[in-house]
């Protein structure tokens, strides 16, 4: 429940708690410690890959992920422009000679994390930059909420109570000029809060999550 | 409560938002483009008041980096970047270059707002196209020396304290 109180000028006097229990003082990183988010650095560690494995002298260690390495396919993960490594068999023999026509296991092993880490990486990339485009049209429609007297945001609570209105109704609504009420449909419905139906706008499920996200966080009831 | 009333407050709302927000750029060294980093921090702390502001080199900030002893600089300051709401970069200066170039590939590089000087709007060099499309703003030196290039730094952290309140990763 978000706390509130209104002093004389209207000004808030006690601030919305948006975060639950996260602190003001960028506590949140042991939050992300905690969550385990793969990217970010931890402290020093022994390495699990095989080969180290086996130099630490973990030899049954070594074996296991070794064996583990060579079950692993990808031929049923379907993402586009990613090409993944196929599966490798590797026959385990104990005491393995070094004849030309032998197999080492540690190379391949390792020929194989290579390949991987280089899917994952850019796997990595590929979703990356889907996060930089995703925040980047979030931006986009948190500006158009804002602009103009905060148009946006008061045509879409508008648009929530009256279902479906065309934008000369809209326009005596909120008070705002033809020209304006054109723009501010324009950005809500290129940025998916609104969508036009048989002529006429109507609020989208994420125009409204949004409005009701609001409401929630700060306990302002948006109603025209 | 009339509708205005309720975009009035949700307004002051927005302006009062716990906040995390670093800014890298220039050292001490930096002359006026440290003294520039300065006021936009100062800025910020004016217009939103329960943001917490900090500079990547504030001794605060190891702190609160986990296993911050055994980290190198650029693996403490991604945890930085992990941790803030938004990072504006003034890139002004070879080490928030080298920062920029480091982190563009990260999970975390939407919340970079990098800030370049129109000088180097055309430049066709390595770290000139990495920074292309990464929430670049160029400025002008005469958006330099007014306040224009802090308020477009205002409206930005206005977007991500909004965006915390509709849920969205901004």
């Amino acid at each position: 429940m978000a706390e509130k109180s209104e002093s004389i000028s209207g000004l808030p006097q006690r601030r919305p708690s948006l975060m639950g229990s996260r602190k003001p003082d960028w506590a949140n990183t042991w939050a992300l410690y905690a969550q385990g988010v793969s990217e970010l650095p931890r402290r020093r560690a022994m390495s699990h890959l095989p080969q180290d494995m086996a130099s630490y002298g973990f030899e049954p260690f070594y074996q296991a992920a070794v064996n583990l390495f060579s079950e692993v396919t990808y031929s049923n993960v379907n993402l586009p422009r990613v090409e993944f490594p196929g599966a490798i068999k590797i026959q385990i023999i104990p005491q393995l000679p070094t004849e030309d026509f032998s197999i080492r296991p540690l190379g391949i092993a390792s020929l194989y994390e290579s390949r991987l880490h280089e899917t994952q990486c850019a796997l990595q990339t590929a979703e990356n930059e889907k996060i930089i485009e995703e925040a980047c049209g979030n931006r986009d429609l948190i500006a158009t909420l804002m602009d103009d007297e905060w148009l946006g945001l008061r045509l879409l609570a508008q648009l929530r109570i009256s279902k479906a209105s065309s934008a000369t109704s809209l326009r005596s609504s909120v008070g705002a000029t033809l020209n304006s009420v054109a723009v501010g449909l324009a950005q809500l419905v290129r940025y998916g809060a609104a969508d036009v139906e048989d002529g006429f706008f109507v609020i989208t499920a994420r125009g409204s999550n949004i409005l009701t996200s609001i409401e929630k966080k700060s306990g302002v009831i948006l109603k025209p | 409560m009339s509708f205005k009333k309720s975009i009035k407050q949700l307004a002051a709302y927005v302006n009062v938002t716990e906040m995390a927000i670093l800014i890298w750029g220039p050292g001490g060294e930096g002359g006026e483009h440290y003294e520039k980093r300065e006021k936009i921090r100062q800025a910020i702390k004016n217009t939103f008041p329960q943001a917490d502001v900090h500079f990547s080199e504030d001794p605060e900030l190891k702190k609160i980096t986990p296993g911050a002893d055994e980290l190198t600089v650029p693996e403490q300051e991604l945890w930085h970047l992990g941790a803030c709401d938004v990072c504006i970069v003034l890139d002004t200066s070879k080490g928030a270059g080298e920062e920029v170039a480091h982190f563009v590939a990260s999970r975390f590089a939407y919340k970079l707002l990098i800030l370049t000087s129109d000088r180097y709007k055309d430049a066709t060099s390595f770290p000139a196209a990495l920074r292309q499309g990464k929430n670049q703003i160029f400025y002008s030196e005469e958006e330099y020396r007014s306040c224009s290039l802090t308020s477009r730094v205002m409206t930005r952290v206005e977007i991500n304290a909004l965006g915390k309140f509709a849920g969205l990763r901004t």
